[in-house]
């Protein structure tokens, strides 16, 4: 009685102790991974679009150019974007003017309506805005295409003909994004600035003098270079992004649709996400 | 362009080597493996594909054809083992190397992988664009006579879309035909097509063979087409190469595998006998 335990006694404890040990450290094992599993998937695919880029870079600059399949993307990516971009862009400026009249009206301000538009737009929203609807027009249209390609082994079949798949395919297409973005964003400019110089104006009588000096005054070109930088890099996001989900879709049909999904899931967000670093960045140079 | 004369530029071209010997097999696989993650699909093939032969590799649905497929043409790197196209180990060549080499082989895809916002025409002329410099006339010469060949006259014009299963395969091996190949790998080529379009591509197989002197590699599941047109036949099983022969050896083969394989075909050993005589 109260003496140590007997031999059988202990040999019997052990295995139940070595038990609950690996239980603990098993349930520790699965929290560490569940941990893991929450950055791993956007790591994992920023490293896939980050490999995408560099090969698309170092494919870009060999030999042959192929200046037609640019010019296709360009014609794609920019001039049949001009019409959603310009349809937005205009009720952007017009809704923008219209609040900041009513809400400036109140404390006397409505004045430095033409600059705080100005500013906005060619600082934010034409860069975001276009890339958002560069992104549902041609971002998902180009993972539907590669995706279809690939299931099709439309992709393998370039490779197999001694073409490089992402030579012919993602190279003019990111080429496209970074050119023809910037050109979008500044349409966007001019016709956001044109929505609301009408509504300000001719609605809401403010002075048209005081609109376009205030305009003139605070935003400059500055300005206007911050917003195309961004469109730029959004261009290039949109395209790897879209490429890159489009490049390595598999499932089929099925697989071909959650490629563009996420494709537009993605490069939506890697807008706003880049928007706010380079914003940073920009702002603090 | 005769045979022989491709063959010398094709080779010469793309391993910038020399001409290989005449006993040196076209393609060779040397222990190769091949895993995704913990799935281990090709186990330790050895396999020589002969110049100038018909090779077909046959085996059931998941014994590894088309990941086979996919190693002889360096679409994917193996995860150990190594092939060898006319003695040149091409497992680490890098990318450009890798564009020469596929100069040597056409590939008849199963679905054809016809670029489908294309023409016939443009889908066949698409190597000779990207690869040559010869007039657009001379190309569309050339893409009219080999869809002539295949006949395909009057083809041209159409989108993949409007094309039957077996059009689209006949456009499929003239696309692959037009760099004049040294090797030509047909995968699964009378997959869902009715018997006499299935009869239609193996005459072509062969008519390949005989008219332009080509080292066919076909993949199959289709024990009739491999009656036609193998001269080498080899069994894919789980991975693994369990028979490699003529394909009177396979017939005659105590494989159990193998005899179990031809059993569950559905076609009498005469009737393939009868085949493999023709």
């Amino acid at each position: 009685m109260g003496g140590p335990p007997s031999t059988g006694q202990a040999a019997k404890r052990d295995p139940e102790e070595r038990s609950h040990e690996e239980k603990r450290r098993n349930v520790a094992l699965e929290v560490l991974l569940a941990l893991w599993s929450f950055p791993r998937g956007p790591l994992v695919e920023i490293g896939m679009v980050a490999s995408l880029a560099f090969s698309t870079l170092v494919w870009a600059l060999r030999p042959p150019y192929r200046g037609r399949l640019l010019i296709a993307a360009m014609e794609f990516v920019g001039v049949q974007s001009i019409f959603i971009v310009g349809l937005t862009g205009t009720f952007t400026g017009m809704v923008f003017g219209l609040q900041l009249v009513y809400s400036l009206r109140q404390f006397g301000a409505e004045n430095t309506v033409g600059g705080v538009v100005a500013l906005a737009l060619s600082r934010e929203l034409a860069p975001v805005f276009t890339g958002l609807m560069v992104t549902s027009r041609a971002g998902s249209s180009m993972a539907t295409e590669l995706g279809t390609m690939r299931v099709t082994d439309q992709i393998d079949a370039l490779a197999t003909m001694a073409v490089n798949p992402v030579q012919y395919l993602v190279v003019p297409r990111v080429i496209a994004g970074i050119l023809t973005v910037p050109a979008l964003c500044m349409l966007f400019n001019v016709v956001g600035m044109f929505g609301a110089y009408v509504v300000s104006v001719y609605l809401l009588s403010l002075d048209p003098g005081v609109f376009v000096a205030r305009m003139s005054w605070q935003a400059d070109g500055a300005d206007i270079m911050q917003g195309l930088v961004k469109s730029a890099v959004f261009g290039g996001t949109i395209a790897l992004v879209a490429c890159r989900q489009g490049f390595y879709a598999s499932g089929g049909a099925a697989g071909v649709g959650q490629a563009t999904t996420r494709a537009v899931v993605q490069s939506s967000v890697a807008i706003l996400v880049l928007n706010y670093f380079i914003t940073s960045l920009m702002t603090s140079l | 362009m005769p045979a022989d004369t491709r063959q010398a530029a094709s080779t010469k071209g793309a391993s910038g080597q020399g001409s290989p010997g005449p006993d040196v097999p076209v393609i060779e696989c040397r222990g190769l493996v091949k895993a995704y993650g913990d799935s281990t699909i090709l186990r330790g093939i050895d396999l020589r594909i002969e110049r100038g032969l018909t090779h077909v590799i046959v085996g059931g649905s998941g014994a590894g054809k088309t990941v086979l497929l996919r190693q002889l043409i360096a679409l994917e790197r193996p995860t150990s083992g190594a092939v060898l196209v006319d003695g040149q180990d091409i497992t680490n060549l890098g990318d450009v190397a890798l564009n020469q080499l596929r100069r040597k082989f056409g590939m008849v895809f199963q679905g054809a992988a016809l670029f489908d916002s294309m023409s016939v025409m443009d889908n066949v002329a698409f190597p000779l664009r990207e690869h040559t410099r010869l007039s657009a006339k001379e190309i569309r010469r050339r893409v009219l006579e080999k869809l002539e060949i295949l006949g395909l006259t009057g083809a041209d014009k159409k989108f993949p879309a409007e094309l039957s299963g077996g059009m689209r395969k006949r456009v499929g091996v003239a696309r692959a035909l037009m760099l004049e190949p040294a090797i030509l790998i047909y995968d699964e080529p009378t997959t869902g097509l009715d018997p006499v379009s299935s009869r239609n591509v193996d005459d072509i197989i062969l008519e390949m063979r005989d008219r332009f002197g080509i080292t066919s590699v076909v993949i199959t599941h289709d024990m009739a087409t491999l009656f036609r047109v193998a001269e080498r036949a080899s069994m894919l099983y789980k991975g693994r190469i369990v028979l490699t022969g003529t394909p009177s050896e396979l017939l005659d083969s105590s494989n159990d595998v193998v005899r179990h394989f031809l059993r569950a075909s559905g076609v009498r050993p005469e009737a393939l006998q009868e085949l493999a005589s023709e």
